[in-house]
């Protein structure tokens, strides 16, 4: 027998805002349906719909349905807010992830505008993970707080009864479990209201069945099973099949296996997506870094929590920005190794916006994560143990925010033969195959190979070369000059001649040069076709 | 083996007992020392002479300041202790502020790249920030932060100094001193990255460019290098070729010990 679970986040249009602006709990706060106008623009628009209301709102005596102006007629305190399809859409994904962290069959309900947080999983064999069935339902309890969410959740053989006891294990604030096989004993009691959460998408999916039966709602199918005496469930189940669908259709049909404990609608089960995404509209637009950081780090907070919950960490960040003049830019922000460390992450992403800082304030903004496997931390037997990886990958996100992230990393050999050439590659630990290789740099170092260096002195590289007067007596070097260094040659090497490149326009064609200056320097010129440099000095 | 192959002439008995009179102490009683308990304490040169007069190398959880000028041989010192580091399968850091380090020159000096975390800070600040980070995070045991000043050329626009760097360069004004334009980390700065490599147990060793300050106390080694006389090869009439560096090094400081030794060191 399958095992389904169902976790419910109620009220989750305010849930999702409450999330994304924690400064709103505890608040009497309502949602309106934007109307597709700015989000700035839409709380106040009197006559726009109120789509969900918080409990604090609630007490109020304001319900979904009133408008703007009637809501604020009924408690004057109201928090209004347009609904933030960005923030909604993220509360939906996280919710998901929570799901997807006890198994792998999961199906999400719910559209864009949807404002209902609902998952059912599959946990069949999944509850020995956690000990028992309880044990499993606390993990989802417990996982759904630590990404923002007060969720209820129930475990049952169907996915409607599943639906049922989520909701009321959401206004209970526990967790209910159905017995096996004791779903239409569960439900027999329960009140016919109990079937609200299920008969809602019910009747909207499927719809009359002709002029004999019309299409309805479920309050309208509610009123007319109340009219004929029908208060619980077990009443309903005790109908007879035949005299329910030719009154109500094929809704009523599906309620009343629903209520019957024998539904056995399938889960349809999609993949989690891969990418990561959380977001937020903003009240104005905001033109201020700092600001901007700040809803920066709540993103990213979120996102970590989320990544870790798939036992994930973050190789990348793409912050995309909607502005005031319609215009979206995106930022992408590297990072060496996967790390779970929000500072980091944070530093990172300020360092990508003071670099091209977006041309007009900020109306909304979208950080997606490239999830990555953390690095695990293994230790060897024949060498010195490293950093942890998971420190390691934290420490080097913050020496990238600190000194820039083409700064950082293993000195590897570029493809080309200029001696000045060099390419960095981020640094790793090396992996168990090369172990065996400690110490042996040969296929890590640059092999130029065609400029002479006196082997085994160490080259100062003078980065960028520095353009030098060299002064020539009987055509050999006598006295150099250039910025920060001069004086007379005391010796002199070469010229060693480098002709690399010579197939593309820019070729490099230089005589290099090893010369002793009398101000105690051994210095490397070259002179290319138009003029003298000086690119290292042997120390 | 046969009487007559055991008979030494007299050159190789004689080459012999200078190279045993040169050997530690402890090796020529028949006893040979801890090298791992060395090792453990301490990150070799690479160079032995060095490594007997610092007793082992540069000593862990310390910093080891080396200072000199032009072509001294400060860098062939460093890179040499690296290689060795490397060679025994141990991660280093290579902080460089001046952004000189020729990785083809590392790589000839024995260093394995793969194992060189290279940070090319952009200023002394941000050099002092990465070497205490680095020695916060552990697992370097040999540490290595060139202190020299990054190269600015002003006339000819030779280095073209964008928005960043202009802003890097005022954030390092601090550590660098207006008057003379030498690098000047404060005495505060020092002894945190001294606090940090103590920490750490990493050696941490300090290049430090003519008369730039110092590590000053914070230093538990102070080595100094004179200018090198450098070795031309003119064998045979031929042109000559740059043979390397005599280096004198001057161990002004080790850990309390007194006195000043100076040992000579080729390097080629």
């Amino acid at each position: 027998m399958a095992r389904f679970a169902c976790l419910v986040v109620p009220r989750f249009a305010i849930a999702s805002l409450r999330r994304s602006e924690p400064e709103l709990r505890g608040c009497p706060v309502v949602v309106c349906d934007p109307g597709g106008v700015a989000r700035r623009d839409a709380a106040a628009r009197p006559h726009a719909r109120i789509l969900d209301v918080s409990a604090e709102a609630a007490r109020r005596g304001v319900t979904p349905g009133l408008t703007v102006v009637q809501a604020l007629a009924r408690s004057s305190d109201l928090t209004v807010r347009p609904l933030d399809r960005e923030a909604l859409a993220a509360g939906r994904s996280a919710l998901v992830d929570v799901a997807s962290s006890v198994s792998s069959r999961i199906e999400g309900e719910g559209s864009d505008d949807d404002v209902r947080g609902t998952v059912y999983l599959d946990v069949t064999g999944s509850e020995r993970l956690f000990e028992t069935p309880g044990g499993l339902m606390a993990a989802l309890v417990q996982r759904a707080e630590r990404i923002g969410f007060e969720a209820g959740v129930a475990i049952a053989d169907r996915k409607a009864t599943a639906r049922i006891a989520a909701g009321i294990a959401a206004r209970r604030g526990e967790a209910i479990l159905v017995a096996e096989g004791g779903d239409s004993a569960w439900l027999a009691p329960r009140p016919l209201v109990a079937l609200g959460p299920v008969a809602d998408r019910v009747c909207g999916e499927l719809g009359g069945n002709g002029r004999r039966a019309p299409r309805r709602t479920w309050p309208e199918v509610a009123e007319e099973l109340a009219r004929l005496g029908i208060a619980r469930l077990a009443d309903l189940a005790a109908l007879p099949i035949a005299e329910v669908v030719s009154r109500f259709g094929a809704p009523g049909a599906r309620l009343w296996r629903i209520a019957a404990g024998a539904d056995d609608s399938p889960l349809a089960a999609v993949p989690p997506a891969l990418e990561l995404v959380e977001g937020t509209s903003l009240e104005y637009g905001l033109a201020s870094l700092e600001s901007l950081l700040f809803v920066v780090r709540g993103l990213v907070d979120r996102l970590v929590a989320r990544l870790r919950l798939r036992g994930l960490a973050c190789r990348g960040l793409v912050l995309s920005f909607a502005l005031e003049d319609g215009a979206r830019v995106e930022r992408e922000v590297g990072v060496l190794a996967p790390t779970c460390d929000v500072k980091s992450l944070v530093l990172l992403a300020r360092s990508a916006i003071e670099a091209a800082p977006p041309h007009a304030a900020i109306e909304a903004v979208r950080a997606t994560a490239i999830p990555d496997r953390a690095r695990p931390d293994q230790l060897d037997l024949f060498r010195a143990a490293g950093p942890p990886p998971a420190r390691l990958a934290t420490a080097l996100a913050r020496l990238a925010a600190l000194c820039g992230q083409e700064r950082i990393g293993r000195p590897v050999a570029p493809a080309g033969h200029r001696p000045e050439a060099f390419g960095l590659s981020p640094f790793a630990l090396a992996a168990d195959g090369d172990r065996s290789n400690a110490g042996r740099s040969e296929a890590a170092a640059p092999q130029h190979g065609d400029v002479r260096t006196a082997a085994g002195l160490a080259l100062r590289a003078l980065r960028p070369p520095r353009p030098a007067e060299v002064f020539l007596e009987s055509g050999r070097i006598a006295y150099v000059r250039a910025p920060g260094l001069g004086g007379r040659a005391l010796g002199a090497a070469g010229p060693w001649r480098l002709d690399a490149e010579w197939w593309s326009e820019t070729a490099c064609r230089r005589d290099y040069w090893e010369v002793q200056l009398s101000d105690g320097g051994v210095y490397r010129l070259f002179h290319d076709t138009r003029r003298w440099w000086v690119d290292g000095v042997y120390d | 083996m046969s009487a007559a192959a055991s008979r030494l002439d007299d050159a190789t008995a004689a080459r012999l007992d200078e190279l045993v009179a040169r050997l530690p102490g402890a090796i020529r009683r028949g006893h040979a020392p801890d090298v791992r308990a060395r090792e453990a304490e301490c990150a070799p040169t690479g160079i032995a002479e060095l490594d007997e007069a610092l007793g082992g190398g540069f000593p862990r959880g310390r910093l080891s300041e080396l200072r000199g000028r032009g072509s001294a041989g400060l860098t062939s010192v460093a890179q040499r202790a690296a290689g060795r580091a490397t060679a025994r399968g141990d991660l280093v850091a290579w902080i460089d502020a001046p952004d000189a380090l020729d990785p083809e020159s590392a790589a000839a000096s024995g260093i394995a790249l793969d194992r060189l975390l290279w940070i090319r800070a952009p200023d002394l600040l941000a050099a002092f920030a990465a070497g205490e980070q680095i020695l916060a995070l552990g697992g370097f045991p040999l540490v290595v932060l060139d202190a020299g000043l990054p190269y600015r050329a002003t006339p000819e626009g030779v280095r073209v100094e964008r928005l960043d760097e202009a802003v890097a360069a005022r954030r390092a004004s601090r550590f660098v001193d207006r008057r003379t334009g030498r690098a000047r980390a404060s005495a505060a700065a020092w002894v945190r990255l001294a606090r940090a490599a103590a920490r750490s147990r990493s050696a941490l060793v300090v290049l430090v460019r003519g008369d730039d300050a110092g590590a000053g106390t914070s230093a538990a080694v102070r080595l100094e290098l004179p200018p090198a006389r450098v070795v031309w090869d003119r064998a045979h009439g031929a042109p000559p070729l740059l043979d390397g560096l005599q280096a004198r090094i001057v161990i002004k400081r080790n850990r309390g010990a007194s006195g000043e030794r100076a040992l000579a060191v080729a390097l080629a």
